[in-house]
């Protein structure tokens, strides 16, 4: 049988030494954005941004050409009655964690009513960041401050501020993924775990009665629900029963999200 | 061939997934002495690491594989 491997004598020493210049370059990259408190990453950040944006108005302007009418007509009926759809889970949602938010927590809690805030739009991917992160167009020309609460059109806490440059903003979701955040479900408290897209599971004694849709609170947020109840998987042999929380709306829609000082 | 995996590469890193993007710095490094998967690496963690992650994984991580799969990439393939 003819063997499968071949020798090849070491090729020509450019190669390795474009691997030493570009190591070189990336240390050199990381020490200089050090030293200047990040001024390498503001300009990244701003040219992905800008990419981003550039392909959003790209792909907005070859759909609305015409070219694609018929079928882009039906897709956009579509993708507007699911909107609707997750719009109104969203409030019903929201209306049930306000709800028992308003009962319960917000006066146990002694929060702040006061929900002054800004709307800014998200200007990039929100599925792209290994890391759980995303950006949004506001920065220390906004008034953003790091740690600012990072809210969906409904109220439902979606990350915290984690940078703040001068136009744009570096935001960490709560669920990120094996990100760890303390959540009330039902009155009873526990670690999630996040998994990432605005998911987690929670790990509860099977005694407590949870149902799917009941709000999720945190009360390291004010309060404030973070998601609601997607699943629970409970077996009679285990004392747990995993809890798997979802954000009521899909993460990758939200377009604009509303910015609040956290209490 | 090359060029297309960088290209997706750097599409990835700033509108698809990580994992795509992971994949595309791994083979990159697995066939070729890629300095662009270092620099793909590089510019994830630029774009979207928070301060409250102290290492550049993806950095790192390709910084690693290009250096690691070296000794292999060099004597089995062409």
């Amino acid at each position: 049988m003819a063997t499968q491997f071949t020798f090849n004598a070491p090729r020509g020493r450019s190669g390795r030494r474009r691997l030493i210049y570009a190591t070189l370059l990336v240390i050199v990259v990381f020490a200089l954005d050090a030293l200047t408190g990040g001024n390498i990453r503001e300009l990244t950040q701003r040219a992905g941004s800008s990419l981003w944006k550039l392909s959003e108005n790209v792909r907005r302007g070859v759909f609305d050409s015409g070219y694609f009418r018929t079928h882009r007509s039906l897709a956009e009926k579509n993708a507007q009655l699911r909107a609707e759809i997750e719009r109104g889970n969203e409030n019903a949602a929201s209306y049930i964690a306000l709800k028992q938010e308003n009962e319960i927590l917000r006066s146990l809690l002694q929060v702040s009513q006061d929900e002054n805030g800004i709307t800014v739009p998200v200007v990039s991917s929100m599925s792209a960041s290994p890391y759980g992160t995303f950006l949004i167009g506001a920065g220390r020309a906004n008034g953003m401050v790091q740690g600012s609460l990072v809210l969906t059109p409904g109220g439902f806490v979606v990350g915290v501020v984690s940078e703040v440059r001068e136009k744009t903003s570096l935001v960490r979701e709560v669920f990120a993924g094996a990100a760890q955040a303390d959540v009330l479900i039902n009155g009873a408290a526990a670690p999630a775990e996040g998994r990432g897209g605005g998911n987690a599971r929670v790990a509860m004694p099977r005694g407590i009665a949870i149902l799917e849709g009941d709000p999720v609170i945190a009360p390291l947020f004010g309060g404030r629900p973070v998601g609601v109840v997607g699943k629970v998987d409970s077996d009679s042999s285990n004392a747990d029963q995993t809890v798997y929380v979802v954000l009521p709306i899909n993460i990758s829609s939200l377009r604009f999200v509303h910015i609040v000082p956290a209490n | 061939m090359r060029t297309l995996i960088a290209l997706l590469g750097f599409v990835s890193a700033l509108f698809l997934h990580p994992l795509l993007t992971a994949l595309c710095i791994f083979f990159l490094a697995f066939r070729y002495a890629s300095w662009e998967a270092i620099l793909l690496g590089c510019m994830t963690d630029l774009i979207w690491q928070p301060s409250s992650i102290s290492f550049p994984y993806f950095t790192l991580a390709a910084i690693l594989i290009v250096w690691v799969l070296g000794p292999l990439r060099s004597q089995f393939l062409r």
